[in-house]
């Protein structure tokens, strides 16, 4: 919110500003004063504070368990939070984050599928001077955002690389069965892992296609994997939906001894009781970021200084480890607290 | 295969023909047919894997979902009407049924089915009553209902928890070494094409579809017919609702989401018109099992998705310049 204002801001802001609802502040900042609006809100308390939370494809459960992870939190701070939608539609999302800057949100929290085609939405935001808090994929060409949580997708998907290596011994036949194509974290968790398994001679992916994060679409694509291929002693699913899909199709034709299967995400009851009964072999847990997002904005809102890019470790859950991840007798996710050191606050 | 005979418009029957015409016709009207046998004899030749009774089995009873709903979507494009809303009520029939399954198979089906019935009569009275255009009553009824799938659901996945047998069987059982929904897709496709062909109903749909104020004159009570086609689209989108929560127990809320683009590809490429009137339900059957092997086998091969739907729209395209051609051959 330090930035000040060039002209085009300015510009842009008066084509806005019949419409927008933080009209005084616009002016302040037009007058190179916008100190002044930053003092305001350092005075003001968090309570009563309005977010806007833009999100797509909101049927996710991973998205929903983002959602309801942020809600929880700031609900804590007493934040008003406006969620919108765009049910997978770039242009949605732009609308979304418009009306978002329209109504003059206090800091907006944001996700999407799509970050080159969103950019008008972020820069409709940036005129109006709102911060923005991305998660997970990052943000495209010049939009401005003041903190992006992500998880080491691109690391995480290297090491589920390294650990195919280890568990097959070097060697064997593996699919591989991917979300979204449009997904940056999709094409992270492809790229990762292909570099460390295509580096190694031994270990030949047999079988690729893509599924849409869609369990039933995973379930006929690995039956036409199990019908093209005798040999298969792996699959790896860029989620844990596909994976459940996939075991499906596996276990339907009775070959479920022959492979195991890894998954992303590690947020339902199911995946946890699937990897404890040894049906899925584990599972790379993505962080929701939810409730960090909504102590970063708290942050940003108070005047502190927020690292710029904030990196979230993704274990691998398995077996061994998942009384960390999952209380088994109450069948819920363990959400781990928020790690405030983790976060540079 | 009897599109012909049935699908004629009233007015057109009288026309008379060479014996060159006859055979350009037929290869015309049978395109689908030929389109058919020739993906079938070129799948087996390009895939060894592909001519293989578990592949078979897989194929159909993957499409056996979009299959019914295809059918219902026949019947409303023979009727000169267009059903949107059926994925959305695909929809609506998996997560009820889900969400029932603790109080047994009959509870679970019999609401499921009657809600996305009547949805159906909701489009029906909406196309009829008010006069909407069939486009945009089910657009409206598509995005309502995926709506409160939405609301419903909270967004999330919704298990078929305490599901019967019977419940499971539907969508994972088998009769004899045949799958149930190919066993009932098969079923519903001979009930409906007998219908179609050989009741006064079926004929009616036809006459409305062909010349709507024709079929007034002569007495059909075209608005009757029109919501009865929408009920029916309604009730086997559910049927194919049914199936597919059962095969894979846990409801998606975006379970059935693009199934009416599908339906409606498929429909094309078996040879219906849009013009209402003109087609039948045992060429969508063809239309729903090209496009089936074609992502079947291109999966097979390991030929990128991108590519398979490349190939659907090329196929689309063809579909209806040759229908086309058909219409104005007549």
């Amino acid at each position: 919110m330090t930035k000040i204002l060039t002209l085009k801001d300015a510009l842009a802001l008066n084509r806005r500003s019949l419409l927008k609802a933080g009209l005084g502040a616009a002016v302040l900042g037009t007058f190179g004063a916008p100190y002044v609006v930053t003092s305001a809100r350092a005075e003001q308390p968090l309570a009563g504070k309005k977010i806007g939370f833009s999100q797509s494809y909101a049927t996710d459960e991973w998205l929903k368990a983002q959602r309801q992870d942020l809600l929880a939190q700031a609900e804590k701070h007493g934040f008003e939070v406006s969620v919108t939608d765009a049910r997978e539609n770039p242009a949605q999302e732009i609308r979304n984050l418009e009306d978002l800057a329209v109504r003059g949100v206090d800091t907006v929290v944001m996700i999407t599928y799509y970050a080159e085609a969103v950019q008008p939405g972020v820069q409709a935001l940036n005129d109006a001077g709102i911060p923005i808090i991305v998660m997970s994929s990052a943000l495209a060409g010049d939009g401005q955002f003041n903190a992006h949580l992500a998880a080491d997708t691109f690391g995480t998907a290297r090491s589920a690389g390294e650990y195919y290596l280890k568990a097959l011994n070097g060697s064997g036949k593996v699919a591989q069965i991917e979300g979204k194509p449009g997904s940056l974290v999709n094409q992270a968790r492809g790229k990762g892992w292909r570099e460390i398994v295509d580096a190694n001679s031994g270990i030949e992916v047999v079988a690729q296609g893509i599924a849409n994060y869609s369990r039933t679409e995973a379930l006929t694509l690995m039956q036409d994997f199990l019908q093209a291929n005798k040999e298969i002693d792996a699959v790896y699913c860029h989620n844990d939906n596909m994976a459940k899909g996939a075991l499906q199709a596996i276990e339907e034709a009775g070959r479920a001894k022959e492979m195991w299967l890894t998954g992303y995400d590690a947020i339902t009851t199911e995946t946890f009781e699937m990897i404890a009964a040894d049906r899925l072999r584990g599972s790379f847990l993505y962080p929701t970021f939810g409730a960090e997002a909504i102590e970063v904005a708290a942050a940003i809102l108070q005047q502190k200084d927020v690292k710029k890019e904030i990196v979230f470790a993704s274990p691998m859950v398995t077996k061994e480890n998942l009384s960390q991840f999952f209380d088994a007798d109450k069948k819920l996710r363990i959400v781990p607290p928020v790690d405030m050191a983790a976060l540079g606050l | 295969m009897s599109n012909v005979e049935i699908g004629s418009k009233p007015v057109a029957k009288s026309s008379s023909t060479t014996n060159l015409r006859t055979a350009g016709l037929f290869l015309l009207n049978y395109s689908h047919v030929i389109t058919f046998l020739v993906l079938v004899i070129a799948a087996s030749i390009a895939s060894p894997h592909f001519l293989n009774s578990t592949n078979i089995l897989n194929v159909v009873r993957g499409a056996s979902m979009v299959g019914v709903v295809a059918i219902g979507m026949t019947v409303v494009i023979l009727c000169r009407g267009i059903d949107l809303s059926a994925g959305s009520l695909v929809g609506v029939a998996a997560v009820t049924a889900a969400a029932l399954a603790g109080s047994g198979s009959p509870i679970a089906w019999g609401v499921a089915l009657v809600v996305t019935t009547a949805l159906g009569v909701v489009n029906g009275v909406l196309i009829t009553k008010l006069k909407l255009q069939p486009f945009i009553a089910t657009l409206a009824m598509m995005i309502f209902a995926r709506g409160c799938i939405y609301l419903y659901s909270d967004g999330g996945d919704i298990y078929a928890q305490g599901a019967d047998a019977a419940f499971r069987w539907l969508g994972s059982g088998y009769i004899w070494v045949v799958p149930v929904p190919v066993v009932l897709f098969v079923a519903l496709w001979a009930a409906l094409a007998y219908v179609m062909k050989h009741t006064r109903w079926g004929r009616h749909v036809y006459a409305v579809g062909a010349n709507e104020d024709a079929a007034r004159v002569y007495g059909i009570g075209v608005d009757r017919i029109k919501i009865q086609v929408y009920a029916l689209s309604g009730l086997l989108a559910g049927i194919a609702g049914l199936i597919l929560v059962s095969r894979v127990s846990v409801a998606e809320p975006n379970a059935g989401n693009l199934f009416e683009l599908d339906a409606i590809a498929a429909t094309l490429i078996g040879g219906t018109s849009f013009d209402g009137g003109v087609g039948a339900v045992t060429g969508t059957i063809l239309g729903v099992l090209i496009l089936a092997i074609i992502t079947n086998l291109l999966n097979l091969l390991g030929v990128s998705p991108f590519v398979q739907m490349l190939a659907m729209g090329v196929i689309i395209v063809v579909a209806v310049v040759i229908s086309d051609m058909r219409n104005r051959q007549r």
